[in-house]
């Protein structure tokens, strides 16, 4: 053991006996600036404690076999709802087309971008009434019905509405235009509607499934057919009405499970969307153009501080837009655009095998924000003894001792 | 000692004849502030502050982005063809965007031929030291400058400038007119000779003094001078960021292979001599940036650090002084000496002066 004067030296805070300190006043006024600093750094190191931080994190995407939600609102204004149909076509193979008869909604636009209702025109079969048992549609050629009269009735080639000559007509390549001197089409009344149409524009909302690789969906004019050669639009009638276009309005376009509005803008809906507003309305004559969108699409995952969990996606995008007759323009003079293609909108997807998780997490931890606590305290007292000790010094050797 | 006296390249004030002024002080207080702000711009990353990573996809719809090139290419300029293909399918005519000079084919000293430089990641003060951005010059004409003898020995095309190519997949391919697409004239095949250096290839806006990984490097092939060269690029777009500075560059990988078509005529598909730049991007964009304490926190800490310290190395000096006055007797105390005057600035009070 050690003796009480031996352990007496240990001490590292030694004291100094009342008699002989010294108080003044501006020491005084610095103990006081002192505490108001300390104050002020221990409410900011509590704001920081307090301050919630997006740590990205990148893991290699490890889900299999899911699909990924699309979610579109596109607005066409030269563009009725009849003729625009939308096809999603992959690498696998896979081919969705015709997808706003299903999952979108279509709301007819007038000229001025109001609203006519979400009423969309089909060519149904429903408005065949067949009154007449042995009422069989002419197919206009498209289809040969030489042998109609030597076989039973069950064998019959017919085209009983006018969807029935529509499909006849593009299987064999012809041109339907909007359906004019087709019987069958006048009697439901279609030609009138597509023409009635034809200076109207539409919006498209809705959502859709995609495989997780690359694909293509695109929007474009007339019904989708496919054949061996490939896949084609019947582009007759869009080809004879010269003021349609493409030209559009992205209000939203996001790939992923639509971030729920609890966890919007807390920082989530960031970058999910960077086409969002996207106007395109070049000067140039656009009838007979492209425009295309070329995105990377990237999962994501947010996880928030109160457990809610939120895969979706973010995408990365760039713009391309061309003339189908391709050749050089006046905006890339030294560019010779290709030649060929349809008319449309086009995004093409392709998935990054990288996956963003955004923890939010606090900025600093509890061992960590009483650590800089003790820190800024000792450092305001050792810098306020120093400015003491200087001003001391200063008054000292400037008015002498007795002026203090 | 006299003689050497005179060599004294700091003379000395004695206390006595300084004077002393308040506008002084209050400057000299500046002063330190300044200093302390150096310090914190020099070395605040030390205290608490930390070079900060992460990834981000990129929310700014971008149509297009630059490439810089600077190539010695053996080949005459008039028989040479540089184009752009990509996704879109557009090809894009670069000749008329790059400037093109003959001149006599030489590899640069300290240029890398037929190997690939040492890879080096730059860390986050070498970018910004080195972000300098600037331009290519515009092209000289230089037919006039060198009489015929001179022009003779031209064998070979200066390639350099900045394109602007649209921001999707793509190939840039240099290759000999006629020999690829179509074109007017035909390049006469001993003419055509791919060697070539790199001195600067990158992408983004062009800082010439960051190091890419084909800059100085040369491919010089005599044997097989109508060899296709394919550098397949992957780029990563980078965000260096530092106090208030921020350099949008983009990094990119590179593998390289070359064929010779000539040997391989006849197996696989038909391959023209060239060079060809393939490019693709990374969706998600490197974000570095330098995370550091506020000025006023640096400040605290620097001082809390150098109190702590003081307060430390004066309880060690109480320490080595009870062990020298237990092993060696009181003789030995730092301090309890009584002939000296100081007492080491650990001790001394200000007040006893």
């Amino acid at each position: 053991m050690f003796k009480r004067s031996t352990l007496r030296t240990f001490d590292a805070f030694s004291k100094t006996e009342e008699d002989v300190r010294i108080r003044t006043r501006t020491g005084g006024i610095i103990a006081l600036l002192c505490c108001l600093v300390t104050i002020f750094l221990l409410i900011s190191e509590w704001l920081n404690f307090n301050q919630v931080v997006n740590r990205p994190e990148l893991v290699v995407d490890k889900d299999r076999q899911l699909k990924l939600e699309l979610e579109a609102d596109i607005t066409f204004p030269s563009m009725p709802c009849d003729m625009l149909s939308l096809d999603i076509m992959d690498s696998a193979g896979e081919i969705q087309l015709d997808l706003l008869e299903s999952g979108f909604t279509k709301t007819r636009l007038d000229q001025n971008g109001q609203s006519l209702g979400s009423s969309s025109l089909k060519v149904s079969d429903e408005s065949y009434d067949p009154k007449d048992e042995n009422y069989c549609g002419a197919c206009y050629g498209a289809k040969d019905q030489s042998r109609n009269n030597e076989v039973p009735k069950e064998e019959r080639v017919c085209c009983q509405t006018c969807n029935d000559v529509r499909r006849a007509y593009l299987e064999a390549n012809w041109a339907f235009f909007d359906g004019k001197n087709i019987e069958q089409c006048e009697r439901e009344g279609y030609v009138d509607r597509v023409n009635e149409q034809l200076n109207e524009g539409c919006r498209v909302q809705g959502s859709a499934l995609l495989n997780r690789i690359q694909g293509t969906l695109h929007f474009a004019p007339g019904v989708a057919f496919q054949n061996p050669k490939g896949h084609f639009h019947d582009l007759s009638l869009y080809e004879k009405t010269h003021n349609l276009n493409f030209n559009h309005i992205i209000n939203h376009l996001s790939f992923g499970k639509p971030v729920t509005s609890n966890a919007r803008g807390r920082g989530a809906s960031v970058a999910t969307a960077p086409l969002d507003g996207r106007q395109a309305f070049p000067d140039r004559d656009t009838h007979m153009h492209q425009f295309s969108y070329f995105t990377k699409i990237v999962p994501t995952r947010y996880e928030y501080m109160d457990k809610m969990v939120v895969e979706t996606a973010q995408f990365s995008a760039t713009l391309h837009d061309r003339p189908l007759h391709g050749g050089a323009d006046q905006d890339h003079p030294t560019t010779l655009h290709t030649k060929g293609g349809f008319p449309g909108l086009f995004v093409y997807f392709e998935m990054s095998p990288l996956k963003v998780i955004n923890r939010e997490q606090h900025a600093q931890t509890w061992s960590g924000f009483i650590l800089n606590c003790i820190t800024s305290i000792g450092g305001v007292l050792a810098v306020g003894t120093v400015l003491d000790k200087i001003t001391y010094k200063a008054q000292k050797s400037i008015w002498g001792k007795k002026s203090v | 000692m006299a003689g050497l006296r005179s060599f004294d390249a700091f003379p000395k004030t004695d206390e006595t004849h300084v004077k002393k002024s308040s506008n002084g002080g209050l400057s000299s207080i500046f002063t330190y502030l300044f200093l302390l702000f150096i310090a914190w711009t020099e070395f605040g990353s030390y205290f608490g502050g930390y070079v900060d990573e992460h990834y981000e996809v990129d929310d700014q719809l971008r149509e297009t982005f630059q490439i810089n090139m600077d190539l010695y290419v053996k080949t005459p300029c008039q028989y040479l063809d540089i184009n752009v293909r990509d996704t879109t399918m557009d090809r894009k005519f670069v000749s008329k965007e790059l400037n093109l000079e003959d001149m006599p084919f030489f590899i640069p000293y300290g240029s890398r031929v037929n190997d690939m430089n040492e890879i080096v990641t730059p860390d986050l003060d070498n970018v910004l030291s080195n972000a300098i951005p600037a331009q290519f010059r515009e092209k000289i004409d230089t037919n006039n400058m060198f009489d015929e003898e001179e022009r003779d020995a031209f064998n070979s095309c200066h390639i350099f400038g900045s394109v602007q190519v649209n921001r999707v997949a793509g190939e840039l391919q240099i290759t000999a007119k006629g020999h690829g697409y179509s074109s007017f004239m035909r390049a006469p095949p001993e003419e055509i000779d791919f060697s070539h250096v790199i001195n600067e290839l990158s992408y983004g806006e062009f800082y010439p003094y960051i190091d890419n990984p084909l800059d100085s490097t040369a491919k010089f092939v005599p044997d097989a001078p109508r060899t296709t060269f394919v550098y397949d690029t992957a780029i990563v777009p980078t965000i260096y960021e530092k106090l208030g500075a921020k350099i949008d560059t983009n990094q990119y990988a590179v593998s390289e292979y070359h064929i010779n078509p000539e040997a391989q005529q006849g197996k696989g598909p038909i391959r023209f001599p060239g060079i060809f730049l393939r490019y693709d991007f990374e969706p998600l964009s490197i974000h570095i940036s330098d995370v550091r304490l506020s000025f006023i926190q640096f400040v605290v800490r620097l001082v809390a650090i150098l109190s702590f310290v003081i307060y430390t190395a004066s309880w060690a000096f109480r320490l080595i002084d009870l062990v020298l006055l237990t092993c060696l007797g009181p003789r030995w105390s730092l301090l309890y000496q009584s002939d000296s005057k100081s007492q080491g600035i650990l001790d001394k009070d200000p007040s006893s002066k």
